[in-house]
């Protein structure tokens, strides 16, 4: 089927103004000015590469932080997203009490940051938090570790705070398990397949593309991922939990140091367009299914 | 046989405790959200998680006195209704032409459109706050409304795409043949069935809106047209707090997204049960 | 049919939420200056009071010649960074104030030096101490209107329980008090690490001070060296307070946190400045009677914070708004306003010897700590660099539990101070 080319980009143009307004014109300011030395009180000085050379040269803080996005990246995109399918393909059964489940899962969606920044700070409290009493109440013994700031296990606990929170990924796969014709399903039923068989032989990769989707979305999302960290650990014990996103919001806020900060904001972009291009091929997001 | 059985009584067993242990640490943040709304700070401090003495609303009564809790109820509604048609709308359409047809630059509109996923909000701030007052939308509602529709663009983008993927090409070629033109095909055909798609990216969509701080701090600066989340922090300052009002006011903020989640959830279902009859 | 209905019953309440906010309208009479004011006193903000009390009188007064526009931002690094982005955007507002925060040096480039417009009369609603902290190189960028004024309070119950009598003279002897409250099953000290560990760092600024090097330390604007021997040996024993005398939740605790354990009578001494003493009065955070229990004292060596406290800043840009925006400032820090300031938040005015006897005697009681005290010394959070502010409270908890020394920490506070 042919259609007018016109006709195509009027589909397309109003989507690609909102994104010119939006990002493209922001995402050349921060390009742009990564190439400076702009700092408060006036202080702007085209350095060329100077602020990339230094970042990778002689800032131990930006590979600490480097190194944990990318750590929690590669969590994110295969620990939370199996989790999340998982989930989607027991509830696709439509067992008793599928759909309060799954309006259960999103809820840590619906709940803001700020919220479950002071909830998680509570529930892995020293003192009175409702990990260690349990842990006291089992083993009869004072219990007192204090799990965001403790050096050893700040990073994981950190990680909890989104890790098993998967009603996105649940409803996104759920959805799409969902939509599968049944007699896609029938036929191999009637051919003798288990239900295993089935699910990994035909489900999985009829919804390819939509398990790909939630791939960008997780893997992105940890590219992204600010406001937790910085209201629960602020990147700390040290530099334990840091990572991009928060070290660029310290180096523009605190440090007054703009143009440096939009040079993280160059690599994270980078970062994310790698992530996204291997995902697309991976998935091979750009081909039909049927 | 007898083995098969117990494997299966095993699994049973596995599956329940999973997913009620998920449910579990999912609900009980809002559980208890809910519950310190209806204790006073001192039991709010220092025993956490013991229930509350008395069922007294004064927490709910503080919010509203303390902030100006309503009148950015109406603000976040407006704003986080109209940003979700909008981004629906435009969106879809977009993501329906890149699905559909492959032409010069349609990869690299599509790499070009994802990498707003990944441009941290932290560095956005400053480049659009000058924009949103150059072309005179600071402080108003429409701004917001544009903002919130864009910072769900790749997320909706992504989603649209994989299920306008998911549909037969044959039901749009056969409306071809019956003439339909190509936005006649769009909205009649091709648009109601990707209804759970588009439900889906419309839940996300209304979420970020609903919950999103740092562009309707910066954004705007008059009562008059500002969300909800903003008022959240009237309750606590470097040397004073209120976690009752917080509270109170966190259980006023959550309860009616998780309603509309619900409503909307309904919406996915039904219009998937209808698609699987026709499939 | 029945999600439909609701989501018409949703539409049409939205329709008339819009329609009402739609009708206000404001009206402008031509000879009115319009200034812009953005504050965080709003909610449960200690200020919020007053400054609704100080806008009502300045209404009453200036109304028909100068409107003020109040932006609410709630939360205080809220305002700092909308204050910043306002900055980087070169669209400062006429005036704000930042309670205490340092902005002057990284937007004194955007400021009005006032030097010129503040006067002899003018200069005498505030110490000298006051003006110094608001003013580089001779010229004044803030005018204010509180000083700080900050010792220790103690719990008088839990005191005479371990046997102590009265407050420390000496460190050794605050460290065998503490050891005494101890033994008697008290946990001593409150304190806290996250946002800047302010509970925290009053105790490691006080023991800094103790002698004449650290007093010029802790007087010194914007210090890049920690590396000196008072601070270390004062980080040693901000170490040893984690390791023994606080309570478990100290560690990435906040400000809350730490008041709560004193309100509960949990422990039994915490640094904090006066405003803190109208919260010993609500009975939604203590018993009843909890005032009547709490002392306050100078902390060892007769130091005391007592120094000024930065003010309203003033980014006018041309010479109507900037007399209007200087009427408004001159409003709330005259005489007046620094009396109500002290009757309603109980914080210490800028002015030398104003007094009331409408406060509550323990804010008299930490003036006339600061009047006695042999050391005074500022505060971190107005003289340091807000990124060694920040540094402070992630290395706070690797300090804690020993995963570096003091020497270490004095080093990496270095490290973040020269960044600038």
């Amino acid at each position: 089927m042919k259609v007018k080319k016109w006709k195509l980009a009027s589909f397309l143009l109003p989507c690609l103004l909102l994104f010119a307004l939006i990002y493209l014109a922001p995402m050349c300011m921060v390009f742009g000015s990564s190439f400076f030395e702009w700092k408060a009180g006036g202080v702007f000085k085209f350095i060329g590469l100077d602020n990339y050379i230094n970042a990778f040269r002689n800032d131990a803080r930006m590979l600490t932080a480097l190194k944990n996005t990318g750590i929690w990246v590669v969590l994110q995109s295969v620990v939370h997203v199996m989790l999340g399918t998982v989930i989607a393909f027991m509830l696709s059964k439509r067992k008793k009490g599928w759909k309060v489940l799954r309006t259960i899962y999103m809820i840590p969606n619906v709940v803001s940051a700020a919220a479950l920044a002071v909830i998680f700070l509570n529930v892995f409290n020293a003192q009175y938090g409702i990990i260690n009493s349990f842990v006291k109440t089992v083993t009869g013994k004072p219990f007192m570790k204090n799990w965001f700031f403790d050096q050893n296990s700040a990073f994981i606990t950190v990680t909890w705070s989104w890790l098993l929170y998967t009603g996105m990924i649940i409803i996104l796969v759920l959805a799409g398990v969902l939509s599968i014709p049944e007699d896609v399903v029938e036929a191999a039923k009637i051919d003798g397949a288990t239900d295993m068989q089935i699910n990994m032989k035909i489900r999985l990769p009829l919804i390819r593309t939509i398990i790909g989707t939630c791939e960008i979305l997780a893997a992105t999302s940890m590219l992204r991922e600010f406001e937790l960290i910085y209201l629960t650990t602020n990147g700390g014990p040290g530099d334990t939990t840091l990572n991009l996103p928060l070290y660029l919001y310290k180096t523009s806020m605190t440090d007054n140091n703009y143009g440096y900060a939009n040079m993280m904001g160059v690599i994270l972009i980078i970062a994310g367009v790698i992530v996204v291009s291997a995902i697309n091929r991976l998935f091979k997001m750009n081909e039909a299914d049927y | 046989m007898g083995g098969k059985s117990f494997k299966d009584i095993l699994w049973k067993i596995f599956r329940f405790v999973f997913l009620g242990f998920m449910a579990l640490i999912s609900v009980g943040p809002l559980v208890w959200i809910v519950m310190s709304s209806f204790k006073s700070n001192k039991e709010i401090l220092s025993s956490a998680f013991a229930l509350p003495t008395s069922l007294s609303f004064n927490g709910y009564k503080a919010a509203l006195d303390l902030a100006p809790i309503f009148k950015f109820y109406g603000n976040s509604v407006v704003i986080s209704f109209t940003s979700t048609l909008l981004n629906i709308l435009i969106v879809s359409m977009a993501a329906y032409v890149l699905a559909r047809y492959t032409f010069k630059g349609s990869t690299f509109i599509t790499l070009l459109l994802s990498a707003s996923l990944l441009v941290p909000t932290s560095a956005l701030l400053m480049p659009i706050y000058k924009i949103m007052m150059g072309i005179g939308m600071f402080d108003t509602r429409s701004g917001l409304v544009l903002v919130y529709a864009a910072l769900g663009l790749p997320t909706s983008l992504f989603v649209f795409k994989s299920y306008f993927q998911g549909i037969p090409k044959e039901l749009e070629e056969a409306a071809y043949i019956d003439g339909a033109g190509f936005y006649r095909t769009f909205f009649v055909i091709v648009f109601p069935l990707a209804k759970s798609g588009l439900a889906t990216g419309a839940i996300l969509q209304f979420l970020t809106s609903w919950n999103e701080f740092m562009f309707g701090l910066v954004l705007t600066k008059s009562t008059e047209v500002r969300t909800l989340p903003l008022a959240l922090n009237y309750f606590t300052s470097q040397f004073s707090f209120n976690y009752t009002a917080m509270f109170a006011a966190l259980t006023m903020v959550i309860l009616p997204s998780i309603v509309i989640y619900v409503l909307l959830q309904e919406q996915v279902t039904t219009s998937m049960v209808a698609g699987s009859v026709k499939g | 049919m029945k999600t439909k209905k609701v989501m018409a019953t949703v539409l049409s309440a939205v329709t008339a939420l819009s329609m009402a906010g739609g009708m206000a309208t404001t009206v402008k009479a031509d000879d009115v200056t319009e200034i812009t004011f953005p504050t965080s006193w709003v909610g449960v903000s200690v200020n919020t009071e007053w400054f609704q009390d100080r806008l009502e009188a300045f209404n009453e007064e200036y109304g028909d010649s100068i409107k003020v526009n109040v932006e609410e931002i709630a939360g205080d690094q809220n305002y700092v960074d909308k204050l910043k982005v306002l900055y980087s955007s070169n669209s400062l507002p006429d005036t704000f104030s930042t309670g205490g925060y340092n902005l002057i040096d990284s937007m004194k480039d955007q400021l009005v030096d006032l030097t010129d417009y503040v006067d002899d009369d003018w200069k005498k609603l505030a110490t000298d101490a006051c003006w110094d902290v608001n003013s580089r190189d001779g010229k004044i960028y803030g005018i204010p209107y509180t000083r700080q004024v900050i010792g220790y309070f103690y719990n008088k119950d839990l005191f005479a329980q371990a046997g102590i009598e009265k407050p420390a003279k000496t460190w050794d002897e605050f460290f065998e008090q503490c050891d005494k409250l101890l033994d008697a099953g008290i946990t001593p000290l409150s304190m806290d690490t996250a946002d800047s560990g302010w509970v925290t760092s009053l105790m490691l600024g006080a023991m800094i001070g103790e002698s004449d090097e650290g007093e010029q330390f802790m007087n010194t604007m914007l210090p890049t060296d920690y590396n000196t021997k008072e601070f270390i040996d004062a980080a040693t024993r901000i170490q040893t307070m984690f390791q023994k005398y606080t309570t478990p939740d100290a560690v990435g605790g906040k400000y809350e946190n730490a008041a709560s354990n004193f309100f509960m009578g949990q422990t039994a001494i915490i640094a904090n400045g006066p405003w803190m003493i109208s919260d010993f009065y609500d009975t939604s955070m203590v018993e009843d009677g909890f005032a009547d229990k709490v002392g306050t004292a100078m902390y060892p060596g007769d130091v005391m914070y007592n120094s000024g406290k930065i003010g309203f800043n003033v980014a006018s840009k041309d010479e109507k708004t900037l007399d209007a925006t200087l009427t408004f400032v001159k409003f709330l820090t005259n005489e007046e306003s620094q009396l109500k300031m002290l009757e309603i938040t109980g914080d210490i005015p800028a002015m030398e010897g104003l007094t009331s006897d409408n406060v509550k005697p323990l804010v008299n009681e930490v003036i006339a700590n600061g009047d006695k005290a042999a050391h005074s010394i500022n505060d971190f959070q107005s003289l340091w660099y807000a990124n060694v502010v920040d540094e402070i409270s992630i290395q706070y908890p690797l300090l804690a539990q020993g995963e570096i020394t003091p020497e270490e920490f004095a080093q990496a506070l270095t490290d973040a101070a020269q960044k600038n």
